[in-house]
C-alpha cells in the first residue's frame, strides 16, 4: 500500500549565494525567502570541483559527482577525431539516473523545468521542459509532446521570451556596455515570469509529487551586475543606478514568484531552495592561457588567427575554438572558457600527433607544475592557485571524459581561450564569476530552523529530495540526505529507508540499475525500470 | 499498436514541419535548405543531436559533418538526410510507434 506523502518542491536558484541574498533579506527586497530561511534548515552548499552549472545541476539531480555522471561543461570534448572537437552536452551524456527518473520509476509523478542535460527529455511519468534549448526547438524538447500546445495556449506562454536567447547570451558573456545592463536585467525578469507561469500552470493543472524548476536569472545578472549589487555600489552614474534598480526589481519579483509557488504546493509540502554554485567578483586580470601554452611550446596557433584586444573570453557565434589551433603542432590547449580546462592531445596510435600513453603522466605533471609557477608579467603574481588533475578531481566511470587539467585562478574568473599580445591582460569592465559555495534551504514538517547545516555538497540535493519523497536512495549515490535538517523525533518516525540495492548508473545503451528492491513492489518497479530503459 | 517505418528524410521533414508550423506556410520538401527555415543556428545543433539520438548514431553524424567541414545551413533537407544515413543510420531500425 502506498502511504500518501507530502509533495516536494525543489526551487533551483542558479548562482544564488547568501552573500548577495542576505542584504536583500535585510532590506526587505525578498521578504518571503527571508521568512523561509528563518523557518528552514540552511547552510552553504559546496559545488562541484569546478563550479559550473551543467556539472553542478547534474550532480544535484543525480546525487553523483561529475566523475560518475559524466557532465563537466556545457560541451563534451571529443578527442577521437582527426582533430579535437566538441559538441553540446545532451541527456545522453548524463550517465546516471536523475531523481526525476528514479521517482518516476517508483510511480511518483514529476515535473522538471529548466534543468540542463535534459534534452532529449527522459520519458518520465510527468513533464520535462529542458533548459538551454532555443525557443525554435522547444516544441521537440518537451515531454510529453502533448503538453506543449497546452503550455502555449492554456498557460499563454511566449516561448521566445522563455527560452535562452543564445545570441544575447554570447554577447553578454563578453560583457555589455553600462547602458545595456538595465535591459539585461529586465530581460531576465521577463524570462523568469514565463518559467514561473509555466510552473504555476503545471502545479495547478498537472500536480506532481516532485516539482522542480531552475530560475537562472540570478547567475546571469551577477555575471554583469554583481558589482552593482554589492554595497556600497561601485558605480553611481545614471546607467548603473538604473541597472541596479532593475536588478533589485528582479529579486523582488523572484521573491513573489517563490512565495506563490510555495503557497500553491500547500503547507504540508517539503520545500528545498538550492543553488548550483555561488558568485563572487572576478579579478581584474584575464589569463589568456593559450597564449601562455604557446610561449611554453605546447601550442601553435593556426594561420591568421587574430589577436584579441577587447578582453574577450571566447569566440563569437557558433564557431568552435578548435579552429584556432594548428593541431599538428599542438599538444595542449584550452577549448572553452567556461571549463577553465586544458586538454592534452593524446596519440592513440604510434605516429599520431599528441602525447603517447607512456609519456602522458610525466607530460601532464610537468605542465601542471609549470602552470603553478606561471606569473603575471605585469604584477609578478602567480596566476594559477591550483591545478586539478583529472584522476584526482573527477574519479569515477566517466573520468576519462574529464578535462586533463582544470585551473583554479588566484584572481577568480574564467580563462580566455583567445589569442592576445600578452598572457594576462586587464579586464575591461567589472565582472562576476562563480564561487564554489552555493546555498541550501530545506523547510517542511519535522525540519528544525537552523542556519548552521554544515558539510553539505551539491550531490546531497538528490538524496535529500528522495528522502523527503519517502523513497529509498540508490546505494551508489555520492551524496547523503541532509538528515541534520530534521528534528530527531521526526527521524524516529520517518527513518531513512534502507539504501536501495539499485544502482543509479545507466548501462551502456541506456540500461542501468539492477538489484533487489522492496519485495512487495519489486515486480512493478522492475517493469517501470524496463520501460524507462534501466533494465534489459 | 502499429509500427510504421519512416525514411530518414521523412523523419527529418516531420521534425522540421513540427518546428516551423507556427511561423511558415512554406511547403517543406527535401529541396528546402536548412538555413532558410527561420530556425536559429543553434537549433540545427539540437536537430543533429536528436537525429543522432533517435538513430543510435552516438557522435557519428556531427563527426562526419565536421570532417567534411559541411555548412549545415546551406544543406538541403534531402542532402542532410542522406548525410545522416551515410553516417551509419539504418532507417529500418527506427520505427515510430502509434498507439
Amino acid at each position: 500500500m502506498t502511504v500518501p506523502r507530502p509533495a516536494v518542491l525543489l526551487l533551483g536558484l542558479d548562482g544564488a549565494t547568501f552573500d548577495v541574498l542576505e542584504p536583500l533579506f535585510q532590506d526587505g527586497t525578498m521578504p518571503f525567502l527571508a521568512g523561509l530561511r528563518d523557518r528552514a534548515a540552511c547552510g552553504p552548499l559546496a559545488s562541484t570541483p569546478h563550479p559550473i552549472s551543467p556539472a553542478a545541476w547534474a550532480s544535484a539531480i543525480t546525487g553523483r559527482q561529475p566523475g560518475h555522471h559524466g557532465v563537466f561543461d556545457f560541451v563534451r570534448v571529443d578527442q577521437d577525431n582527426s582533430r579535437p572537437a566538441y559538441t553540446l552536452v545532451t541527456s545522453a551524456d548524463l550517465r546516471c539516473a536523475s531523481i526525476f527518473e528514479i521517482a518516476s520509476c517508483h510511480g511518483r509523478r514529476v515535473t522538471a523545468l529548466n534543468f540542463p542535460c535534459m534534452f532529449p527529455p527522459p520519458q518520465v511519468n510527468g513533464v520535462v521542459v529542458p533548459g538551454y534549448v532555443p525557443w525554435s526547438y522547444l516544441g521537440r524538447a518537451v515531454h510529453p509532446r502533448e503538453i506543449f500546445p497546452r503550455l502555449k495556449e492554456e498557460a499563454g506562454l511566449d516561448l521566445r521570451l522563455l527560452a535562452v536567447d543564445w545570441d544575447m547570451e554570447r554577447r553578454a558573456i563578453q560583457g555589455l556596455p553600462k547602458d545595456e545592463l538595465a535591459r539585461w536585467a529586465e530581460l531576465h525578469i521577463i524570462r523568469e515570469e514565463q518559467w514561473f507561469r509555466m510552473t504555476r500552470f503545471l502545479i495547478e493543472r498537472c500536480p506532481a509529487d516532485l516539482t522542480a524548476v531552475v530560475f537562472d536569472g540570478i547567475d546571469r545578472l551577477q555575471h554583469l551586475c554583481l558589482h552593482l549589487l554589492q554595497l556600497p555600489a561601485e558605480d553611481s552614474d545614471r546607467a548603473s543606478e538604473r541597472a541596479r534598480a532593475m536588478c533589485i526589481r528582479y529579486f523582488r519579483r523572484l521573491d513573489e514568484y517563490l512565495a506563490e509557488l510555495v503557497a500553491l504546493v500547500g503547507p504540508d509540502a517539503y520545500v528545498l531552495v538550492v543553488s548550483d554554485h555561488g558568485a563572487q567578483r572576478a579579478g581584474d586580470r584575464i589569463f589568456y592561457v593559450n597564449v601562455w601554452l604557446e610561449q611554453q611550446g605546447y601550442l601553435r596557433w593556426a594561420d591568421r588567427v587574430p589577436t584579441d584586444e577587447a578582453g574577450r573570453l571566447a569566440m563569437d557565434g557558433n564557431t568552435e575554438s578548435t579552429v584556432l589551433f594548428n593541431w599538428a603542432a599542438t599538444t595542449a590547449a584550452a577549448l572553452t572558457s567556461s571549463s577553465n580546462a586544458i586538454i592534452i592531445r593524446r596519440a592513440e596510435r604510434p605516429g599520431d600527433p599528441g602525447i603517447p600513453p607512456d609519456r602522458y603522466i610525466a607530460f601532464r605533471d610537468r605542465l601542471a607544475t609549470q602552470l603553478l609557477q606561471a606569473t603575471d608579467p605585469e604584477t609578478g603574481e602567480r596566476i594559477v592557485e591550483r591545478v586539478l588533475v583529472r584522476d584526482e578531481a573527477f574519479p569515477g566511470a566517466a573520468c576519462a571524459d574529464a578535462p586533463d587539467l582544470t585551473l583554479k585562478l588566484k584572481s577568480p574568473g574564467f580563462i580566455s581561450v583567445l589569442r592576445a599580445d600578452a598572457t594576462v591582460r586587464p579586464r575591461p569592465a567589472p565582472y562576476g564569476t562563480h564561487h564554489p559555495t552555493g546555498i541550501f534551504m530545506l523547510a517542511g514538517s519535522g525540519v528544525r530552523a537552523t542556519r548552521s547545516l554544515a558539510g553539505l555538497s551539491v550531490a546531497d540535493v538528490a538524496p535529500s529530495v528522495l528522502h523527503a519523497l519517502g523513497l529509498p536512495i540508490p546505494q551508489d549515490m555520492d551524496g547523503k540526505p541532509a538528515l541534520a535538517a530534521y528534528e530527531p523525533s521526526h527521524l524516529e518516525r520517518h527513518p531513512l529507508r534502507s539504501p536501495q540495492a539499485l544502482s543509479s548508473v545507466r548501462r551502456a545503451g541506456g540500461a542501468g540499475p539492477a538489484g533487489e528492491y522492496d519485495p512487495v513492489a519489486e515486480a512493478d518497479v522492475m517493469d517501470r525500470l524496463r520501460l524507462l530503459g534501466y533494465l534489459e | 499498436m502499429t509500427h510504421i517505418q519512416y525514411s530518414m528524410a521523412d523523419f527529418i521533414l516531420g521534425i522540421l514541419r513540427e518546428l516551423t508550423q507556427d511561423w511558415t506556410d512554406l511547403d517543406l520538401t527535401e529541396d528546402c535548405r536548412l538555413g532558410e527555415l527561420g530556425l536559429e543556428s543553434i537549433a540545427l545543433v539540437y536537430l543533429i543531436a536528436e537525429v543522432q539520438h533517435q538513430y543510435g548514431l552516438e557522435d557519428k553524424l556531427i563527426r562526419r559533418l565536421r570532417e567534411v567541414q559541411a555548412d549545415v545551413r546551406a544543406m538541403s533537407v534531402g542532402d542532410f538526410a542522406a548525410f545522416a544515413a551515410g553516417a551509419g543510420a539504418d532507417p529500418a531500425q527506427t520505427r515510430v510507434v502509434i498507439a
